[in-house]
């Protein structure tokens, strides 16, 4: 059963199609799916359709089996889509756990009651949330900050954070934008194992990418976007042989090779 | 009867109107340009009429020459406060700036009234006192000023805009502050400009309707308040939509004082910003 | 949850101890200031929870302070006991801040504050001129004080003294205080930081920023509508003015002096404001240029107040996990 299709997707901003009538599908629950293409070729726009931050001029967007499309984001985050930004988004006021354990909120339940009386459910709740939270922090291999600022994380930490703070809402699909940016070549590899380490858990990903090896070494299928349009679909073999993609990415610094 | 009265209040509405217009405008300058949310603007409305109340009555200067000098101090003064107090948080949370502008707006109110008292005073006016009658409506020759004034006015300072050289880059800087730096505009020239401009008009507000409701350092409130209503309705940044605003805004509670009741005259416009504020989030023709 | 530990009973002993004697070395005006501080200290508290956890700025806390003290004085003239038009006026500014900050919390920014400045105005005017009910600018005089309550054999406690009124707007200052602190410790709180931080993020990871902020905006008027009960038993006598912009903009000078984003900064803003004046010999207008000057002193040198810089200085140790005040 497809666990996320997009049908004939379109976004138009005034008379521009930033996406045109985009049709893929996540197959399987594990699948990890790649979304390449180059600058401005609509890549994030289709992260912001799923995740309700726009609302699609045109088509449908399920996810297991209900549309989804126009959204608000926080019900599609509890509904189990989280993601990532292009940006470091992170919550800089607050220490590395307490990220994540905002993260936790869709997954907790107490409210003001909870608050102010503090029932024994409440604090058992909390208490389950921190343990929670710093087992995310190990998967991750940031424990050991859990009581730093982000400012003083490198830009690699902060980028594993914020897939750790997408992780921590339990989520059944992770959408992930550019996790890699900035990032050195070894530091690349530790991503690389915690996306592997994601499909493990059983989660589906789509991976938003500049960086090839990244993309030709975890992904199952690759979707390519050109100008909004989806110019090919297939294995990471048949995307690197196909000439379309090669042509769309003449003239740019990649790296093709694997 | 009722054709005339209505005619009275759309004529009266007119001239309130485009008080409101000036007011609006000058603020949405610097709103739309600036990104600055300035309360403050109601008291250089308030000491325009001052400055030109003590110029008729201390130095005896006749009232056109009382009212570019007016408008001329408040530029100053418009720029001075943007110096001292709005650059140095322009690169904070914006909240900041509203937090200045609300600080600048109470110092400024009640300095006013420690030098000059609470009282009302009249700015006296030749034109005040001669009445004419236009379509069967009588209005002071004030009135027809403030109208015409106004006019012209806002019409020089679409000329300036459009025009002149130092207008092209306030545009620039409205449209894009990051490639407008980078292609050499002195972005601190613009601020000053900006708000040189917009205090002047709202300078001249003051001095044009100071004969016609009295002076009074509390006078800069319900103004100010009402020039933001006209922003959000005609859209943050938007020059027409502050002239044109600031007209309909005018003739409407003229029209609501007349019609329903005139103590609720000013929740008027509060009613009605709080309304569209409801539907659109951004105001009428806003984009963000 | 922490626990209170041993030393924490020691520092509450030492700061509560000496406010417990206090109110029998002061004079009588200074008492009456004291009262008057601590009713100032609930609304720049819950005006901070707008301010410094939703980061908007509400310029209708005034308004709602003011309809819970009306609220409160008209029911006691229906022969309304204190006991129950106190929780009842903090339900109705409850209820009114629940319709205001749904439409305004749409709005953010300048939007935000000229939408609750409208609100305010419209508050006023509505206690001007509605005067069938609120008597319009002359005021509701002759207001009861609250009923004494019997202390089960050792007499009863007499509300008609700065005294006692004294401890139970104190009273209910902590409990003020012990709320909201809960509130910000809690997963609540977590979420008015996150929504306040990064309202995009926040939504992200399933936060409804919509509700959290409006949560924060009701809590804040409640605590404004007991703030005005409190206010209307003690001094009987009020009146359309007390409850305008000018008051809106003192309470905002409190909060952004004393420090927006902490508990006891607002504490500290109200004391530091209503004092002030009295050393200089009081006179409201100079009072109000000092505010507007101090303002933007403040938020071009120190944004984040007397009590944000105290706290900056204690934070170069390793953070906190429920990281609030």
């Amino acid at each position: 059963m497809a666990i996320l299709e997009m049908e004939g997707v379109s976004k138009f901003f005034g008379g521009l199609a930033a996406v045109s009538h985009l049709s893929f599908s996540l197959s399987l629950p594990e699948e990890i799916l790649g979304l390449i293409g180059p600058n401005g070729a609509g890549k994030t726009t289709v992260f912001n359709l799923i995740t309700g931050q726009y609302r699609p001029s045109e088509g449908r967007i399920r996810f297991q089996g209900r549309e989804i499309g126009g959204e608000k984001p926080h019900r599609i985050a509890r509904g189990g889509i989280a993601r990532t930004f292009q940006a470091t988004s992170l919550f800089f006021e607050e220490a590395v756990l307490t990220n994540i354990l905002i993260s936790r909120h869709c997954r907790l339940k107490s409210g003001i009651w909870g608050a102010l009386v503090i029932p024994p459910f409440t604090a058992e709740e909390e208490r389950r949330a921190l343990d929670k939270s710093m087992k995310i922090l190990e998967t991750v291999g940031l424990a050991s900050k859990s009581n730093e600022y982000p400012h003083n994380l490198t830009n690699a930490e902060q980028r594993i954070l914020m897939m750790a703070m997408a992780l921590a809402t339990d989520p059944s699909l992770v959408l992930l934008d550019e996790p890699s940016a900035g990032m050195r070549p070894h530091e690349t590899l530790t991503v690389m194992n915690l996306i592997r380490k994601i499909k493990e858990l059983g989660i589906g990903v789509i991976l938003i990418e500049h960086d090839m090896k990244v993309v030709m070494n975890t992904c199952d299928r690759i979707v390519v976007l050109n100008f909004g349009n989806k110019i090919a679909e297939g294995t990471p073999e048949e995307i690197r042989a196909n000439p379309s993609v090669i042509e769309a990415y003449l003239g740019r610094r990649t790296r093709v090779e694997g | 009867m009722e054709a005339s009265i209505f005619l009275q209040q759309v004529i009266n509405g007119l001239v309130i109107g485009s008080m409101y217009a000036m007011v609006a405008l000058g603020l949405t300058l610097i709103f739309g340009i600036l990104h600055i949310g300035n309360f403050a603007h109601g008291q250089l409305y308030m000491l325009g009429a001052f400055a030109t109340y003590w110029l008729v009555t201390l130095w005896g200067l006749d009232i056109w020459s009382s009212m570019l000098v007016a408008m001329g101090s408040m530029a100053l003064l418009g720029m001075v406060l943007e110096r001292i107090v709005f650059r140095p948080v322009h690169s904070a949370p914006h909240i900041n700036g509203l937090i200045v502008a609300l600080g600048l707006f109470i110092a400024l109110e009640n300095i006013a009234f420690i030098l000059w008292g609470g009282d009302e005073r009249m700015l006296p006016s030749p034109y005040a006192t001669r009445t004419i009658t236009l379509l069967s409506v009588s209005l002071t020759l004030q009135r027809l000023l403030v109208f015409f004034v106004s006019i012209l006015l806002i019409f020089l300072l679409y000329l300036f805009i459009q025009r002149t050289k130092m207008g092209k880059a306030i545009r620039a800087v409205a449209q894009d502050p990051e490639v407008a730096r980078l292609m050499g505009i002195p972005i601190h020239r613009i601020s000053a400009a900006v708000f040189a401009v917009s205090s002047a008009l709202a300078g001249a507000a003051g001095a044009l309707v100071g004969p016609i409701f009295s002076v009074y350092p509390a006078m800069g409130l319900v103004p100010i308040l009402k020039a933001f209503v006209v922003i959000v309705l005609g859209g943050m940044g938007s020059i027409p939509g502050a002239i044109f605003g600031g007209f309909i805004l005018g003739i409407a509670e003229s029209l609501g004082a007349g019609y329903f009741s005139s103590e609720y005259k000013d929740g008027f416009a509060f009613a009605a910003l709080i309304l569209v504020l409801m539907i659109k989030p951004t105001g009428l023709f806003g984009k963000e | 949850m922490k626990k209170m530990a041993g030393k924490h009973w020691v520092i509450a002993g030492a700061v509560l101890g000496p406010l417990i004697v206090l109110p029998f070395a002061l004079s009588k005006a200074q008492l009456h200031l004291t009262v008057i501080i601590e009713i100032h200290a609930i609304l720049a508290v819950s005006l901070g929870l707008v301010v410094g956890f939703v980061g908007q700025l509400s310029l209708c806390h005034a308004g709602l302070y003011g309809i819970g003290a009306y609220t409160s004085a008209l029911l006691t003239f229906a022969h309304w006991p204190f006991w129950l038009a106190l929780p009842t006026a903090g339900a109705v500014s409850g209820i009114i801040g629940l319709l205001i900050g749904l439409p305004s919390l749409k709005t953010r920014g300048i939007y935000f504050s000229i939408t609750t400045l409208s609100f305010g105005v419209l508050m006023a005017m509505v206690l001007n001129n509605w005067i069938s009910l609120t008597e319009g600018p002359d005021g509701l005089s002759g207001i009861v004080s609250p009923e004494a309550i019997s202390l089960f054999g050792w007499g009863t406690l007499s509300f008609k003294n700065p005294t006692s009124y004294y401890f139970l707007v104190g009273l209910f200052l902590l409990f003020t205080i012990w709320i909201i602190r809960r509130l910000l410790r809690s997963r609540v709180g977590r979420a008015f930081i996150s929504v306040r931080d990064n309202e995009t993020l926040a939504g992200s990871l399933g936060i409804d920023s919509m509700r959290y902020k409006l949560t924060a905006f009701t809590v804040a008027a409640v605590f404004a509508g007991f703030a005005g009960s409190l206010y209307a038993h003690y001094l009987r006598y009020i009146c359309p003015k007390d409850f305008g912009f000018a008051e809106s903009f003192d309470l905002l000078v409190m909060v952004v002096v004393g420090g927006a984003q902490t508990i006891l900064g607002p504490i500290i803003g109200a004391m530091f404001i209503l004092a002030l004046p009295k050393f200089f010999g009081y006179e409201p207008v100079y009072g109000r240029v000092a505010f507007g000057i101090i303002l933007i002193v403040v938020m071009i040198f120190m944004p984040q107040g007397i009590m944000g810089k105290f706290q900056k200085l204690l934070e170069s140790s390793p953070g906190r996990t429920d990281g609030h005040p």
